[in-house]
């Protein structure tokens, strides 16, 4: 068809005998023209025809391929009659829109809706959290009243009554009043036939039932109530019967005094400690092998400890400590506190007082046995944290003057004032660490390594003051003796061979592995070479290792020390490479004669013994089970789609088409409001201009009005006036 | 002309004023009022009594430390440089033809007295006053900004560029000859002046540059007294990143001082020229050993890439790793390495060397770090003999039964992470196919080529020993040999740098759990008592000694 759309439309309306001569007779009678009686049809065609020119108002979806589907229970092909009506759809929902923004516009404050103020309503919590805070409200508010009442059940029923004050007798008062008060704000709802109920309706209706059903409960329970009553009014006159009857002698009791005195007697014995089978005496030989199985017990603790289970404790410990002579202190401490109370030993509150006091004392271990005593923690508030001090200051100053009975008693009280006492060491410990950066220790140090080590279970694997102080030991060893022979200071290699020792002494059992103690013990043989003369005094004092001065003596400790080493770790086959290294500095020594020269040969003896029995093995660390290559076989996907997802992850996979949804339904939504919103704008602006139209219409018809009087008037003057001239 | 007949009028007749203030320090406003004449009604002879102030001053400041003779001097200071402004703008500091006798006597006259100035200003700078004087710091500023002024009025053109070598070389001279401050023991200088000024020479090219090269100039003229200090002044200078990059464009984005400098600054080669000079010459002076530790430490990072041609100390390097230090060996090495990784150096038997540096000692050293990140990159090739790894091998774990509990813990890592590289040394912990009976360790410990010690077919016993190590942390890591070697490998970062101090911290912070276990033997005594030792071996009735043949 040529021409012009609008040509092309007069041809299609004429075409369908919308315009132009209607009467006229087609030859071609198939084509039939409107009538009267298809009226109807009109607007149909109409409508056809718009379709048809409107071409962009249809949209249809085309597929890349054919695909048929069924539509309208026909076999359809996709697309091809999915052609959705923009204007048609776009014109209903204006529609709807409309109506909806009228019935809110006609409903606008005339409208309200039931406040839920029942507790946690409009609190944001959760379905579940509410209905556990009103339990628990619930709850409280019951239990409050059972303190008074004693008869709860009904109680807890009249609170609720309480709490609705809408009801009585199952009948509700003020309900009717106000839910009829609603009723007058919601002509809407009110007014609906056959309309589906409303939420409010729904609660409402619940609400009466439940009335309903309590008041039936009420009313059986008050009926049992009464014929309570009535049973109580009747017992009265039963009980003053009995009154009657008991009424010539004492009710319940016609004991006599000395009775009365023999039963509360016979009622105290009950309380007595009954008669047991005394203890046999055990003989001298249970007591040993009691006292062997309380010993293997705490050794097998020990070594359990020594291979490193953090578990074992040493909690037997505190028996084999002696309980009896606990108990017996305690006892007498407690006589003791009750006989001289008024003997006070003032309390040393630091270390310089306690020095100052066990100096001017006689017996200074009675004064501290005299001190622990008088302050047992249990005895009055704040002597724990006394007692706490205490240790601190009695291990501080026996490492200034070890005392071996002082040093028993610390033994002691470290076991009740474990930690703090640890607390105090690891103080101790950052100090002497400073010290041995500064390569000064103090006398007090060397006896606080021994010390710990007497105290404490040196052949723990794990140990809170062992381990550091040995690691601290190990330190000296490693820093004092320098690597450059000249710069040697034989105050050092004094002090280093004290902690050799205590090292050892620390090692006994465990007999660990010290490499720092090996190679110190071979420089100091090395640092020794310059040393002559022959002496057996092995004995060292403490203090001659703080003088500058290289002695035999050294030599000698030196000699016992490998000696010891080497029986401490015979069992470790690298001891073969550490006698390799001492034979040819012992050999020199012997043969220059330094020192103890049969110790030395002693000692030459047993090192080429040692070195003769170890034998080298190849090693078998690995000798476990061959441990398997693991192979992975890779999961091939047929028909692999980079835009599917392919996760095996259930869970994830909902998450993410959730995720999706959601995002989708978002979007939705937003356009929705967006559009409505619009829409809304819109109809208040139009309505907004036609308000005014309306104005200005009104105001200029007045105003045209009052014109046209006026003129009237203008024009009567000026008649009257021409007419009077 | 105007000027110059009013200064002659000036000179002839010197104002009443000035003979009563000759002899002592003139105050503030008198030297403001001064030196404003000067600029104004060209009283040119009052500069020769303005720079006579600085002597009082000076004298002044050495004594004691006085604020307001300090704020005298600021304002002096400031005084003379504009007053010596204005000269240069006035043309009167730069000879001329154009200028007839007369004016050319007081133009003389006028440079000589700016020189004085300038050496007045270079004197203060290098005198030890009694405090750490700002004043000196401001003398600085100025004499910098001098640098300025005489490349704008001295320079021959306009378009040409020019920088005042010989006014800055002054400027250096003063600074590295002076007697402020003193060399600290790590080997940086606490000169609060030069260090004022090393902040301006990260800061700006130019100054960077010619720097280098007055210093180098001063070291050829044999005209720097203490070498120490001048050690120290390159050592401060250096330890921080230079303001240099090796793209000519980079280089002209840095700020320079001056506002056009010559171009010939910023080729990189003639900076990188300067300062090798300036290296090869420091170190060839006879340097203390902590001063040649401290110029290892920075060598890979702050001078290497600075040089033209690095390989000059190639001879400087391979002569330090062959001295028996082990310290510098270490610290050589790491350069060394740089070199033969950049630049090409072949250096023979590398290996048996790296080997030789296994000593007890590496252990106790301070830089062991170091060395084991060095070893660890050098022993990752694959490639390496199975012999020499297990040499390296063998020979860490002799070390390691006598090192300390620190070097230790670096050990273990790394001896898994060879046998993780290198699995055919596996043997050396799992060699079931050897008949006991007849084995002999076969090791040979003093053998010096790492490819002959036969440590393959020896076996690690030091390890088992250290599974039984005093440190419980040690001891279970030194259990992974018994156990399947699952991990990939250990990272070593986190073994390298222990050490006692941080050892005994994790111990001390661990949790108070359980009650510290006491000992259940009994001794009666701690020590021998010093009557007991008399007696000597006499069986003692059966009292116990906690430390035998100790007396208190």
């Amino acid at each position: 068809m040529a021409g012009s759309q609008l040509k092309k439309l007069k041809a299609e309306l004429k075409s369908k005998g919308l315009v132009g001569q209607t009467n006229t007779k087609s030859r071609n009678k198939r084509n039939k023209a409107p009538s009267e009686s298809r009226k109807s049809d009109k607007e149909e065609i109409l409508q056809g025809i718009r379709s048809k020119f409107n071409v962009f108002d249809a949209r249809i979806n085309r597929v890349k391929r054919d695909v048929t589907i069924i539509e309208n229970g026909k076999f359809v092909k996709m697309g091809e009659s999915e052609k959705s009506n923009p204007t048609k759809s776009n014109s209903f929902m204006n529609k709807n829109l409309k109506i909806a923004y009228d019935l809110h516009k006609s409903q606008k404050g005339k409208n309200s809706r039931l406040v839920d103020r029942r507790f946690g309503e409009n609190s944001g919590l959760s379905q579940e959290e509410r209905m556990l805070q009103r339990f628990v409200k619930e709850r409280e508010s019951s239990s409050k009243r059972n303190k008074f009442s004693i008869e709860s059940d009904e109680d807890s029923d009249d609170d609720d009554e309480a709490e609705f004050m809408l009801s009585h007798d199952g009948k509700t008062l003020a309900h009717d009043e106000e839910f009829g008060m609603d009723m007058e704000e919601e002509p809407t709802q009110a007014l609906a036939p056959g309309h589906r109920k409303t939420k409010a309706e729904v609660m409402k209706e619940i609400i009466a039932k439940s009335k309903f059903h309590k008041a039936e409960r009420q009313k059986v329970f008050r009926q049992t109530q009464n014929e309570i009553d009535t049973l109580d009014d009747q017992f009265q006159d039963i009980f003053q019967e009995a009154g009657k009857a008991t009424k010539n002698g004492p009710q319940f009791s016609d004991k006599k005094q000395e009775d009365i005195l023999y039963d509360e007697r016979v009622r105290g014995l009950v309380f007595d400690k009954r008669a047991v089978p005394a203890d046999r005496t055990k003989t001298q030989e249970e007591l040993e092998t009691q006292h062997n199985e309380r010993l293997r017990k705490i050794e097998d603790e020990r070594a359990k400890r020594m291979e490193g289970e953090r578990d074992a404790e040493g909690d037997d410990l505190d028996q084999f400590w002696g309980s009896e002579s606990d108990e017996e202190s305690s006892e007498k401490a407690e006589e003791l506190d009750r006989d001289d109370e008024d003997e006070d030993v003032s309390f040393p509150l630091t270390l310089e007082e306690f020095s100052d006091a066990i100096e001017v004392e006689e017996d200074p271990i009675e004064y501290v046995n005299k001190i622990i005593k008088t302050y047992k923690p249990h005895l009055k508030e704040g002597n724990k944290d006394r007692m706490n001090k205490f240790v601190a200051i009695l291990f501080k100053y026996v490492t200034k003057k070890p005392d071996d009975e002082l040093i028993k008693i610390l033994k002691k009280l470290s076991e009740s004032y474990n930690e703090e006492l640890v607390g105090f060491l690891r103080a101790e410990m950052q100090e002497i660490q400073v010290r041995i950066g500064a390569q000064a220790l103090e006398k007090s140090d060397l006896v606080y390594f021994a010390l710990c080590g007497l105290i404490f279970s040196s052949s723990d694997k794990y140990h809170l003051i062992i381990i550091p102080n040995l690691i601290l030991m190990n330190e000296i060893l490693s820093t004092f003796i320098p690597q450059d022979m000249s710069r040697i200071e034989f105050k050092h290699v004094g002090q280093c061979l004290f902690i050799i020792d205590t090292v050892l002494q620390y090692q006994r059992l465990s007999k660990r592995f010290e490499p720092e103690v090996n190679n110190s013990l071979i420089k100091i043989l090395k640092a020794c070479a310059s040393i002559n003369g022959t002496s057996t005094e092995s004995v060292l004092s403490l203090d001659e290792l703080f003088v500058e001065e290289p002695k035999v003596s050294y030599v000698n400790k030196t000699y016992e020390l490998i000696d010891r080493m080497s029986g401490l770790y015979k069992e470790y086959s690298s001891l073969k490479n550490f006698i390799e290294q001492l034979m040819p500095l012992l050999s020199r020594f012997q043969a220059k004669k330094v020192g103890n020269t049969h110790k030395l040969q002693a000692v030459i003896d047993k090192l080429n013994k040692l070195s003769h029995n170890i034998k080298l093995t190849p090693l078998v660390l690995q000798a476990h089970r061959k441990i398997a290559i693991k192979t992975l076989q890779p999961k091939f996907e047929e028909n692999f789609n980079p835009g599917k997802s392919y996760d095996l992850d259930l869970n994830k996979q909902e998450v993410n088409k959730m995720r999706a949804q959601l995002k989708k339904e978002k979007k939705e939504t937003l356009k929705d409001i967006r559009k409505q919103n619009a829409f809304e704008t819109n109809e208040r602006l139009s309505e907004k201009i036609k308000m005014y139209d309306e104005y200005h219409s009104k105001m200029s018809k007045i105003v045209n009005s009052i014109s046209t009087i006026e003129g009237k008037e203008k024009n009567d003057y000026e008649k009257e006036k021409k007419r009077r001239k | 002309m105007a000027p110059k007949r009013k200064s002659n009028s000036k000179v002839a007749k010197p104002a009443p004023k000035k003979s009563k203030s000759d002899t002592s320090l003139w105050t503030l406003d008198h030297i403001k009022q001064v030196s404003q004449d000067v600029i104004e009604k060209s009283s040119y002879n009052d500069i020769v009594k303005l720079i006579d102030q600085y002597s009082y001053i000076k004298s002044a400041l050495i004594q004691t430390e006085d604020s307001s003779v300090e704020s005298i001097g600021r304002q002096l200071t400031i005084n003379m440089y504009q007053i010596f402004q204005h000269l240069f703008q006035a043309g009167l500091l730069r000879p001329s033809k154009k200028f007839d006798d007369k004016k050319m006597i007081l133009v003389k006259w006028l440079v000589d007295k700016y020189d004085r100035f300038k050496k007045i200003m270079y004197q203060f700078l290098s005198t030890s006053l009694s405090f750490k004087s700002s004043l000196q710091l401001d003398i600085l500023d100025v004499s910098l900004n001098v640098l300025r002024l005489e490349n704008q009025y001295l320079k021959s053109s306009k378009d040409d560029l020019y920088f005042p070598t010989s006014t800055y070389k002054a400027i250096v001279k003063s600074l590295v000859c002076s007697e402020v401050g003193t060399v600290l023991s790590d080997n940086t200088i606490d000169d609060f002046i030069m260090l004022e000024f090393q902040e301006k020479l990260h800061k700006y090219y130019d100054l960077q540059f010619y720097f280098f090269q007055c210093l180098n100039e001063l070291v050829e003229q044999d005209e720097i007294p203490d070498q120490n200090r001048l050690f120290s002044i390159f050592y401060t200078l250096v330890k921080i990143p230079l303001a240099f990059e090796e793209n000519p464009k980079e280089l002209r984005a840095i700020k320079t001082f001056i506002s056009k400098p010559p171009t010939t600054i910023f080729k990189p080669s003639h900076f990188k020229k300067a300062f090798q000079t300036l290296v090869i010459s420091i170190l060839s002076f006879k340097l203390t050993s902590s001063q040649y530790k401290c110029i290892l430490l920075i060598l890979n990072k702050r001078i290497l890439p600075y040089l033209a041609q690095p390989s000059r100390l190639m001879d400087f390097l391979t002569d330090s790793y062959d001295t028996s230090d082990l310290i510098i060996q270490i610290l050589a090495l790491n350069s060394l390495y740089e070199l033969m990784k950049q630049y090409n150096l072949e250096y023979p038997d590398f290996y048996t060397k790296l080997y030789s540096l296994l000593t007890p000692e590496l252990l106790f050293n301070r830089y062991r770090s170091r060395f084991f990140r060095l070893s660890d990159l050098f022993l990752s090739s694959t490639h390496l003999s199975s012999n020499l790894v297990a040499s390296f091998i063998k020979k860490l774990a002799r070390l390691s039964i006598t090192g300390p509990a620190p070097g230790v813990v670096i050990i273990i890592p790394f001896i898994y992470n060879l046998f993780k590289r290198h699995p055919s040394c596996m043997i050396m912990i799992q060699n079931p196919s050897q008949d006991p009976d007849t084995y002999e360790d076969p090791y040979d410990n003093n053998e010096l080529d790492p490819l002959k010690t036969n440590a393959i077919n020896s076996s690690l016993w030091e390890l088992e020993a250290l599974m039984n190590h005093y440190h419980p942390n040690i001891s279970t890591l030194a259990k992974i040999f018994t156990e399947p070697f699952r991990k990939p490998n250990y990272n070593l970062e986190d073994f390298l740098d222990w050490s006692f101090k941080s050892l005994i911290e994790s111990e001390i912070n661990r949790k108070y759990r359980s009650m510290a276990a006491l000992e259940f033997d009994s001794f009666d005594q701690l020590f021998d008592h010093v009557t007991g030792t008399s007696e000597g071996s006499e069986p003692e009735s059966k009292t116990t000694v906690y430390l035998e043949g100790w007396t208190i």
